[in-house]
């Protein structure tokens, strides 16, 4: 018994003892504010307007999704704390459908059960393509922060949903520009095979016959070599090489192994990397330097000023401002004025009204100039290209301003 | 197959694959199991040291040591919570115990995504000095550095059990560890061993490759499956079996894609892993045993 006791206590003190080291080793390596806290009431009073989020905190859309759900989530306190909407405090209720179409409807079916008046999706353009539907069947109006591709927006099944920035429909003039002015006729592509990016490629190519595609390379979303890929590229000889990617891991890897083995070419890149500044850390040194990237970030906008001055106060002085927070700020603003002017967020079909009813609101993105407009027949708020503008990355692989070569039209909205 | 940059391409993946190879090897070996749970040692190695130095501005040396050693932690409660408990109730069956680290793999992952967040972290390098152009390629140092300690690890593993007596224990652990018990050999003591040393293995593992796409929560599965990949390829009838099999696959992964564009490396893979599987299942180096 004496034997038996002794090895009782001593596995015992052995499994304390892998425990204490289990949390010390979860406080040495881990913890801390990441944002994602869910903002509290601040000085509003009254019932709460429920605001549901579909927001990536895993998967391939967490690169851009979980930036936009932060600003979200500071957007909020900050209305929050100047009152609420109509003295009533903002409460959001998140879900994560990973950015997959099969997960959509019950992650929507979950907000709204949850009692979400309005709804934020942050998801990749194919999991919100299939989130069109349900949103029809929920009766819910949504906006898409970071959405860009014009499908999102069309019909069928587009009465409840809207969407910021320029669509690829935009991008594709402007890349045609850029090609034009530094003639660019042979374009390789690589491309990384998640769903949202098949579908950005089927809208971004289709509106681009100005070029030739000679060459198109896939790899996995979270690939660990592409040098076969760009390989590829090299040998099919074309003038530039676009990367259409969700960004994060993959485009970085990308554009390493092209600076590596494609030093000559001129390197295009969607929005994604130019909105990613943790992702630029992975890059090899030089690794981004002569990258062009769909940006629309202008420090000459007087709002972008703002807001990039508040993400520094909360976030530090480090802290690089991206068309996410930008779009997911103005995003907040937009259903804080729909919820007002339909005296209410209650009646989704007054408050889907009140949406289209806006017009002329100063964005706090793109330049100074650059307004969104809604109504029953435009989704989409842009009003004109001003929303874009192609940069380009410096030897420290940070953006370094406007690419000199071209830049898109810019006419007053 | 001309491109030398391909070649080195080749060349980084196989060590990396062959590292994560040797880890599963040792464990295999001493306890006689596979340990899939290498994989998130290895994301654990990489994302903690990424964590530490972002978060806390360390010095990548000192959270290279912190990350490696919270690693060998965890090999550590693997052995003694997870598989010693679950083989003394199963009567030594190796499924429930496969079953356990396969849960493990999980939970590290899970963990993982809790306490460092989900998005990718950059790798950071332990090498300072410039890449190294050889020809019209290029050798990144973090590459450089992951070739140069495969050759060491495989080298001093190779000593290690040859020379000394924990090495020949852990082969006769391996060989029987019944016959080992009844013998009177630490039998526990060696399989421990044999879990740190895997440990430190694929932590350092991971934090070399990390800087050349990476490392996030999710990475370790994907890392698991290489390298188990790579011991079937390799077989475990030597220590540089794994290594042999890490080259192989490492040789598929850039040089099919090169041939036949896209993402056909997944297939080429699975295509090797299904010939090995039917035709060798020991894999290319078997164990000669003398009767």
């Amino acid at each position: 018994m004496a034997v038996s006791g002794a090895t009782t206590a001593s596995r015992a003190i052995r499994l304390v003892g892998a425990l204490v080291v289990s949390a010390l080793v979860a406080a040495g390596c881990g913890g801390g504010d990441d944002g994602t806290e869910a903002p509290n009431n601040g000085t509003a009073t009254g019932d709460p307007i429920i605001i549901g989020m579909d927001e990536d905190s895993t998967g391939p859309g967490a690169s851009y999704s979980t930036i936009a759900g932060k600003t979200i989530r500071l957007a909020v306190q900050d209305i929050n704390d100047k009152g609420g909407v109509m003295g009533r405090p903002i409460k959001l209720v998140v879900e994560n459908d990973e950015s997959d179409p099969t997960k959509v409807p019950a992650t929507l079916q979950k907000l709204g059960s949850q009692g979400a008046k309005a709804l934020f999706l942050q998801s990749g353009s194919a999991a919100i393509m299939q989130a069109k539907a349900t949103l029809t069947q929920l009766k819910l109006p949504a906006i898409a922060p970071t959405g860009v591709t014009s499908t999102l927006v069309d019909p069928p099944n587009n009465e409840l949903i809207y969407m910021l920035a320029n669509t690829t429909a935009d991008w594709a003039k402007v890349y045609c520009g850029a090609f034009q002015a530094k003639g660019i006729t042979k374009l390789g592509v690589l491309t990384d095979d998640t769903t949202t990016i098949a579908a950005l490629n089927k809208a971004l190519f289709g509106a681009m016959s100005c070029v030739q595609v000679t060459a198109t390379e896939k790899g996995a979303a979270n690939a660990s070599d592409l040098s076969a890929q760009v390989a590829r590229l090299k040998n099919a000889n074309v003038d530039a090489v676009l990367v259409t990617s969700v960004g994060g891991a993959f485009e970085v890897l990308a554009q390493n192994t092209l600076a590596s083995q494609l030093k000559d070419k001129t390197r295009f890149s969607l929005a994604s990397i130019g909105n990613q500044p943790s992702s630029w850390k992975l890059a090899n040194a030089g690794g981004l330097e002569g990258l062009i990237f769909m940006g629309s970030i202008n420090q000459e906008n007087p709002r972008t000023k703002a807001l990039t001055d508040l993400l520094k106060e909360k976030n530090g002085d480090d802290y690089e401002i991206t068309a996410y927070d930008a779009q997911a700020w103005d995003s907040v603003q937009l259903l804080k004025l729909a919820i007002e002017k339909a005296g209410g967020p209650d009646d989704p079909a007054k408050l889907n009204q009140a949406i289209q009813s806006i017009s002329g609101y100063q964005a706090t993105f793109g330049q100074a100039s650059f307004t969104l407009s809604f109504s029953a027949t435009k989704h989409l708020g842009a009003d004109g290209l001003c929303g874009l503008s192609l940069i380009e990355f410096g030897a420290d692989n940070k953006p370094k301003g406007p690419w000199a070569a071209y830049q898109p039209p810019c006419a007053p909205a | 197959m001309t491109e030398l940059q391909l070649w080195l391409s080749a060349l980084e993946m196989g060590c990396f694959f062959g590292m994560l190879a040797l880890a599963y090897y040792l464990v295999l070996v001493g306890a006689g199991f596979f340990n899939f749970a290498i994989g998130p040692y290895a994301m654990m190695g990489g994302l903690c040291t990424s964590w530490l130095v972002i978060e806390y501005d360390m010095g990548v040396w000192s959270a290279a040591a912190i990350a490696v050693g919270a690693t060998v932690v965890l090999a550590a409660l693997t052995e003694l919570l997870v598989v010693r408990p679950v083989q003394r109730r199963s009567g030594g069956g190796e499924l429930p115990a496969l079953v356990a680290v396969a849960a493990v793999l999980f939970a590290i992952q899970q963990f993982a995504g809790y306490v460092f967040g989900h998005p990718t972290l950059p790798g950071q390098s332990l090498a300072t000095f410039d890449p190294v152009t050889i020809g019209p390629a290029t050798l990144q140092p973090s590459a450089l550095l992951l070739v140069v300690v495969t050759a060491v690890a495989f080298v001093a593993i190779a000593l290690w059990i040859r020379y000394t007596r924990t090495g020949r224990l852990l082969r006769a652990v391996g060989d029987s560890t019944h016959a080992a018990g009844l013998l009177g050999l630490p039998v526990n003591r060696v399989r421990l061993v044999a879990f740190l040393i895997a440990g430190v293995l694929a932590a350092v593992t991971g934090l070399l490759f990390a800087p050349k796409a990476g490392v996030n929560s999710l990475s370790g599965l994907s890392w698991s499956v290489s390298g188990f990949l790579a011991v079937v390829v390799g077989g475990t009838g030597s220590v540089w079996a794994p290594l042999v099999g890490g080259l192989l696959l490492g040789a598929v992964e850039v040089f099919v894609p090169y041939y036949f564009g896209g993402q056909s490396h997944v297939y080429g893979l699975l295509l090797v892993a299904l010939l090995f599987f039917a035709f060798r299942p020991q894999g290319l180096f078997v164990r000669m045993v003398r009767a």
